[in-house]
């Protein structure tokens, strides 16, 4: 049926077994631990946005910061101690009327501090405000660095850029300070390192001389607000949904004007009042992880199951084969979307299937799994042979005690059946990939494919079976079946009010139904 | 602190004693009686206040105009605090006064000098 087949590079996931011994790897993990250091008694933010030219170079031309300490038991971002401008440290001979035109605007203006505070606003260049904010203030000082899309604006912020090395390998190493000429090795770089357009993981390198390892906090919005709510943002779609009132006043960018500073101005404390709300709202989640590290909802979800004393499967039970493990990871296709026909009017039926995740998980019963004591495993060969050829198949799938059924590894022989890939579909991006912001990096796609042998979930298997019109070969089946339940569960409270108990309830239902009332009330 | 003495901020236990209009620069405190009870917490968080403006430590020798100034400067920062999250509340209102008379009297010294 498809002849014409194209050689792809694939990825699969696999299960990376560590050569450490448990106690060398426990020995190792404390020795690379990031230095906490004590934030007793205040908590600092430092919130940034820049603003730059319009060229494809997008070079700084100046930015606004404020500044918060407050109070442990106060919200963060309250009580703002400061407000200023900084410039691109050639905006003077670059641009003089527009660095004139800041000048005059930071002294004839009052800054929007806590009364009590001092008024004036800062005013200073790029250099000053890396020595000032940068590093006495967020390094030394430990302030957390809030923006919304906080990756540009410390791109811009930066000296130059490197490709990372060793820990840092495949992030952007941003250099921010210099001593004669050089790179000041006694401040420490910033490194971003890209998971995808909207996460990213950023932090502080260790400078020479330095004690030991300090990350910093450096929490991007953009990147928070999508965890919390589960979809982008925009700065003022993410207000909107944390109820902070904030409309982009219309400003003509690139060109400094009055107009503009505050523009600047407004965005960066539209950003500290969400900052404020997400904060607030990541409280809710009685969960031991630092909102700068709360990159999805899945990692939310982690922490509640950490938080419940869910250990990983190897943890509690050792002798789990590593093979079966690998298989599943092999057999996980997350996060796929599939356009096959575009640029080209079609009739459609609108097929919205809420919380893909939950319900599909709820069905199958795999909490029982994820709170087993030991997970067995059995041959079910037969029995998904016999499944896959049943062919009333598709009038099972409606039958929930069907997908029970569902809880198995399968090694198929894909020969043209339509299965979810992860390839790179674009090997050279033309320039018209680049517009439309296709990528050339691995991603899912679900199409017919052909391989000697793969693993996947049944599940996947059965939309195989449904989508082609007939079941792949297949090599073997193993069926997962939970026992009893690992010791030490206990119960939590999402988002602070409705309590699950690992060992009683379904946490993809209960989850899913708090999401749901969550969703509603914001 | 005597023992059962609350935090001026909070209902901890004080710990330690504010002097809330510092010391001049030969490290004397400026009002010795003047102290308030402050755990450890809160201490930790006034101090950092003035730190940020670099209020902690007196710039040099005080006039007597520029010491009122200095002491009117702390303490808009110190009431700052009993404010909370409030900018509208009395505390806030007479921090803001605080510092408004800090700031003139600031200017005040800087005319006569330069007169």
């Amino acid at each position: 049926m498809h002849n014409h087949f194209e050689p792809l590079p694939i990825a699969l996931r696999a299960l990376a077994v560590p050569t450490a011994t448990p106690q060398e790897a426990a020995t190792e993990r404390k020795a690379r631990k990031p230095k906490r250091r004590s934030t007793r008694g205040a908590r600092r933010v430092l919130v940034i946005d820049t603003e730059t030219t319009t060229d494809p170079s997008q070079t700084l031309n100046f930015g606004v910061w404020r500044t918060y300490i407050d109070d442990h038991d106060q919200p963060a971002a309250t009580s703002c101690v400061s407000e200023g401008i900084f410039y691109a440290d050639d905006l003077p001979t670059r641009d003089p009327e527009g660095f004139g035109l800041l000048e005059a605007y930071a002294a004839l203006r009052n800054a929007d501090t806590f009364p009590g505070r001092s008024r004036q606003l800062g005013f200073m260049s790029r250099t000053q405000f890396v020595e000032q904010l940068l590093w006495r203030f967020a390094y030394k000082r430990d302030a957390a660095i809030v923006g919304f899309n906080l990756p540009f604006d410390l791109s811009r912020l930066a000296l130059s850029a490197a490709e990372g090395r060793s820990r840092s390998a495949g992030a952007f190493s941003l250099r921010f300070w210099e001593y004669k000429g050089g790179e000041n090795r006694y401040r420490p770089r910033i490194t971003i390192k890209s998971i995808d357009t909207r996460r990213h993981l950023i932090s502080f390198s260790t400078p020479a001389g330095d004690e030991g390892p300090y990350r910093g906090e450096f929490i991007d919005l953009r990147t928070l607000s999508s965890a919390l709510s589960g979809r982008g943002h925009t700065l003022e779609g993410a207000c909107d949904h944390f109820g902070v009132g904030y409309q982009k006043r219309p400003a003509v960018h690139g060109t400094i004007s009055n107009n503009y500073i505050d523009y600047c101005r407004e965005d960066v404390a539209a950003t500290a009042a969400l900052c404020r709300a997400t904060l607030l709202e990541f409280a809710r989640h009685q969960i031991d992880l630092t909102p700068g590290k709360a990159f999805s909802a899945a990692t939310i979800g982690k922490a509640y199951e950490r938080a419940m004393g869910i250990r990983p499967v190897l943890e509690r039970q050792p002798d789990f084969s590593p093979e079966v493990m690998g298989w599943a990871m092999a057999a996980f296709y997350g996060g796929r979307a599939e356009c096959r026909i575009r640029r080209l009017p079609v009739p459609v039926v609108y097929c919205d299937f809420v919380s893909m995740y939950p319900t599909c998980n709820a069905l199958m019963g795999t909490w029982s799994l994820v709170t087993a004591k030991r997970i067995d495993t059995a041959d079910a060969t037969d029995d998904v042979r016999q499944l896959l050829a049943a062919p009333d198949l598709v009038d099972r799938c409606y039958n929930p005690a069907t997908w029970k059924r569902f809880v198995c590894l399968v090694e198929v022989e894909p020969d043209g059946e339509v299965f979810p890939v992860r390839a790179m579909y674009i090997k050279e991006p033309t320039q018209q990939d680049a517009r439309e912001k296709r990528s050339d990096d691995f991603g899912i796609g679900v199409n017919p494919y052909r391989t000697d042998s793969a693993w996947y979930s049944l599940g996947d298997v059965v939309a195989s079976t449904i989508l082609t019109g007939r079941p792949p070969k297949i090599r073997r089946a193993i069926r997962l079946i939970p026992h009893g339940t690992q010791r030490g569960l206990r119960p939590v409270k999402l988002r602070g009010a409705v309590e699950v108990d690992p060992t009683r309830d379904d946490f993809f239902i209960t989850g899913r139904r708090q999401a749901a009332v969550a969703t509603r009330s914001a | 602190v005597d023992p059962g003495t609350e935090c001026s901020f909070c209902p901890a236990p004080a710990e330690e004693l504010h002097h809330p209009s510092g010391r001049d620069h030969t490290g004397e405190h400026l009002d010795p009686d003047f102290v308030l009870p402050l755990c450890l917490e809160h201490h930790v968080l006034v101090h950092e206040d003035l730190r940020h403006e670099h209020l902690d430590v007196a710039p040099g020798p005080l006039g007597r105009i520029t010491a009122v100034a200095h002491r009117l400067h702390r303490l808009a920062l110190f009431i700052s605090r009993f404010a909370g999250t409030n900018p509208e509340s009395m505390w806030a209102r007479i921090a803001a006064v605080l510092r408004t008379w800090a700031d003139e009297l600031t200017s005040a010294q800087l005319e006569l000098t330069h007169a």
